[in-house]
């Protein structure tokens, strides 16, 4: 009789452990299967003249050059608005605020901040940045942004990094009567840099991929020239995915496997760089 | 500064002094509601060693941490009564905390030398308060390192990482550090506890050279070391209701060889703690 | 031999030199690190009051119960009307719907990675679920697309692929990682002792990660779950781009429709700035935004309070 219980008990076992097993092989297919169809398809179509000439014929051939500039002018400008003022506000949060309604009030507002819809993000920078500051359609708008949104997350890994820095390099600091910027400027934020740089690389990656966002605020379908100032319209990466294989008929199918391939380089590559950076400075300590 | 009358040799014979170093006057450290430190009425002689001795979470380093107010990292952390440097209540909005700090310097229990090499470690306090020329840093970093007795061993690694140092090398490193800002009072918060035997000596040698300029203030757990070091001993209880008062202060030879407390008694004699 | 220093000369050059600092520098540092501090809150009261601003007035056009609950949402025609359930009910559904698919294997996969798998496979597999988690939605909505909707098509027998089931499959993946992630945190949460407990009375490990673990982590789950779905409310591309765009209220998974999100993303490049549609349009973001946000509070107490449990 026990046996018999034991044994289907077993049995059970072994079935929901294949179970979970085949939802663990159920999440992970699709990433692999997706990362290498789009090689496979998207190969063909990446040449020379692909990546360095003006789209030509509403985009049913010719290059994407512009629009790679575009990505590149724009995580570069998420960057320059995100970055400084990210670091900071988790300067802020960790070392001189204190525990008090603001400071709670500041947590929630970056937590909250992370979940608002991407769309969401386009009205407010359309809403604010295009016509109240009348920036335009424009690489600044959409930079403010991508960096609007980016901010909330380049926050919370800057303060992690910032929190890791044991307390005993800032007593130290303190006791021999350094100033609190000067401990922090000399001790934390030096030992916390892998970890903020990391932070920057994931929200740049995530900002090169956003298209509902740059949708709204200034993307543009076609342009013959780049973008001269940051007050132009721009092309970008994953806006021309969108519009070649939703918008206009008649682009070869190669071509729009080779546009989603390099905007799936441009992204893997930075989270890939991210991930060296942690690994390396894990590997340090 | 101000010197007393003193007799050289290894305890020694001191007599205090209208103008105390460093002095307590009714003080009382609290936690939010919870007290840790009652009524602590203390005079540290200046260029003389003083230990805090006491069973462990009696509040020593709480004490020791008023000298240099490092409690006020410590979000609720509330002092009533005087606290005075050179006769200054230092407890007050007028004082600039970051200079005091400068002024009263503080070793940890355990070593905590910044990532950094030997050179900028010693070389941060100055290079922080504007000393700029490597010349002028290279002489502060010899002069501080040869004081706190590492020179000979470090002298042909300054440029190696800190970190490579043995335990009792950092110890000393972090001191030679204290010394480089030029302090007057140096706070040890049992800075041998982390160490070997060896190292340790070493450290009690290098204490009893630095009070020669020093004001040295030393909290340990370790009786026989204060025994062996300090001029003035302070032993510590904890009450009742868990806040720490000092139950006897005075003469080393003194307070070891007769103490006037039965508790004090109860503890040198090693019947508690 | 004694030195005397006179006190009171001694101590007024002391006092004089411990003097409180101005210490510029540090206070203007000091300025601009608050400032920055300040600028999340105002960020998100940006967004609030730009939603506000530019929505708010819809509500004297079209009342708020018929743009809430009206059925037609037609900008262009004479007299224009706006009403957005098509869009509410569409999202609705295919939240619902990829929650429904994402969850069981989401969950199944945190348990297999929390408790099943060696160390060796989950170091392996979680940055490839990171992976997914970097995959643009645009990526998603090409893939969906091009590869799933004739996919749908052809299995279910429909005109068009492009409908809200391959749009809740695409988001379903989407959501994933989240799921997996908070669900797999929350798990390895569960301290060793319950699980030693069980294994001592002769329990499997199959029905001690049943009966003990997942109970024990539901919290923790329930917040992932929740996430999952902000995730899901939130997305526009894929569903922009696999949805079917139409505007009548759907009534199958089938049928193809237009999520909150992709009404506004299709919308506003034609919109007159300022008109009616524009306004209309601000105002279904602001509903986003709310509700995005309610679920998002939600289920950050719900962390809340799975952390305090363990904690003690």
């Amino acid at each position: 009789m026990r046996t018999e219980a034991r044994l289907s008990r077993e049995v059970s076992q072994r079935t929901a452990f294949a179970l979970l097993a085949l939802a663990t092989v159920i999440t992970l297919t699709p990433v692999l299967f997706i990362i290498i169809y789009t090689i496979i398809n998207g190969a063909s179509a990446l040449n020379w003249e692909f990546l360095t000439h003006s789209p030509s014929q509403a985009g049913k051939s010719g290059g994407i050059f512009p629009a790679i500039v575009g990505t590149f002018y724009l995580m570069l400008g998420t960057l320059i608005f995100a970055l400084p003022i990210g670091v900071l506000a988790a300067i802020y949060l960790t070392e001189y605020a204190k525990d008090n309604w603001l400071t709670k009030l500041i947590n929630m507002a970056i937590m909250n901040l992370a979940g608002v819809p991407s769309i969401v993000f386009g009205l407010f920078g359309l809403g604010v940045f295009v016509l109240t500051f009348h920036f335009g359609l424009s690489l600044l708008a959409a930079s403010l942004t991508l960096a609007s949104q980016a901010m909330a997350m380049v926050v919370t890994t800057s303060r992690e990094a910032i929190l890791a820095v044991p307390k005993e390099y800032r007593e130290g600091s303190l006791a021999i009567g350094a100033t609190k910027w000067q401990t922090v400027r000399h001790i934390v934020l030096p030992q916390a840099l892998p970890g903020i740089i990391t932070g920057a690389v994931l929200a740049i990656s995530r900002a090169a991929g956003e298209t509902a966002p740059i949708l709204v605020v200034g993307a543009a379908f076609f342009l013959p020239g780049l973008p001269q100032s940051p007050f132009d319209q721009f092309m970008a990466l994953p806006y021309h995915l969108y519009t070649v294989s939703a918008h206009v008929p008649g682009v070869p199918r190669s071509t729009i496997w080779g546009i989603a391939l390099v905007l799936l380089a441009v992204v893997l590559s930075f989270d890939v760089l991210a991930a060296v950076i942690r690994i390396k400075t894990r590997q340090r300590k | 500064m101000n010197n007393m009358n003193t007799v050289p040799s290894n305890n020694k014979e001191v007599t205090q002094d209208k103008f105390a170093k460093l002095k307590t006057e009714g003080v009382s450290l609290y936690y939010g509601a919870f007290q840790a430190l009652r009524n602590v009425a203390l005079d540290i002689p200046s260029c003389a060693i003083t230990a805090i001795i006491g069973p462990s979470g009696c509040g020593k380093s709480s004490l020791l941490r008023l000298f240099n107010r490092m409690n006020d990292l410590i979000p609720q952390a509330r002092v009533s009564g005087n606290v005075k440097l050179d006769g200054i209540p230092i407890y007050n909005p007028k004082i600039d905390v970051v200079e005091l700090r400068r002024r009263v310097g503080m070793v940890f229990q355990k070593p905590n030398p910044f990532p950094m090499s030997v050179f900028e470690n010693v070389a941060f306090g100055p290079r922080r308060h504007g000393s700029k020329s490597r010349f002028e840093l290279a002489e502060i970093v010899e002069k501080s390192l040869r004081h706190a007795a590492l020179w000979e061993e470090v002298n042909d690694k300054l440029e190696q990482s800190a970190l490579a140092l043995s335990g009792g090398q950092q110890q000393r490193l972090c001191i030679a550090r204290v010394l480089a800002v030029e302090p007057e009072v140096i706070l040890m918060d049992e800075p041998c506890s982390a160490l070997d035997p060896v190292a340790t000596l070493k450290i009690e040698d290098l204490m009893r050279n630095l009070a020669e300029d020093y004001t040295i203030v030393i909290v340990t757990h370790n009786m026989q070391q204060a025994a062996r070091v300090s001029d003035m001993t302070a032993f510590m209880m904890m009450e009742q209701d868990r806040a720490g008062v000092v139950v006897e202060y005075g003469p080393t030879s003194q307070l070891f060889t007769n103490p006037k407390d039965k508790r004090t008694e109860d503890y040198i004699t090693g019947r508690f703690g | 031999m004694l030195e005397t220093v006179t006190p009171i000369a001694a101590r007024a050059g002391l006092e004089k030199s411990l003097r409180r600092r101005l210490r510029l520098g540090e206070r203007f540092i000091e300025g601009w690190v608050f400032l920055s501090g300040l600028l999340a809150i105002v960020v998100l009261l940006g967004i609030v009051a730009i939603l506000l601003k530019e929505g708010l007035p819809i509500f004297g056009y079209t009342p708020p119960w018929e743009f809430l609950f009206g059925t037609k949402w037609y900008p262009i025609s004479e007299p224009p009307t706006f009403g957005i359930m098509p869009f509410f009910v569409a999202t609705l559904m295919i939240t619902l719907l990829a929650t429904a698919i994402a969850v069981p294997i989401g969950v199944g996969c945190a348990a297999y990675l929390a408790e099943v798998a060696s160390s060796k496979v989950r170091e392996t597999v979680k940055p490839i679920i990171e992976i997914l988690a970097g995959i643009p939605s645009v990526m998603m909505g090409f893939i969906g697309l091009i590869l799933l909707s004739p996919l749908v098509q052809s299995i279910f027998h429909l005109n068009t692929g492009l409908c809200g089931l391959t749009a809740s499959i695409m988001l379903s993946l989407m959501s994933l990682p989240i799921i997996v992630s908070v669900s797999e945190d929350a798990l390895h949460a569960v301290p060793n002792e319950f699980k030693e407990a069980s294994y001592a009375l002769g329990v499997t490990k199959w029905e001690t990660i049943r009966h003990v673990c997942i109970p024990a982590a539901l919290s923790g789950i329930t917040a992932a779950i929740m996430l999952g779905v902000g995730r899901a409310i939130g997305e526009t591309m894929t569903v922009l781009m696999v949805a079917g765009g139409a505007l009548a209220v759907p009534v199958s998974p089938t049928d193809p429709m237009t999520t909150m999100t992709a009404a506004i993303a299709s919308g506003i490049g034609n919109a007159v700035r300022g008109g009616l549609q524009y306004q209309a349009l601000f105002a279904i973001g602001l509903i986003l935004f709310i509700m995005t946000l309610a679920v998002n509070l939600v289920a950050e107490r719900v962390l809340e309070r799975q952390k305090r449990k363990f904690a003690g």
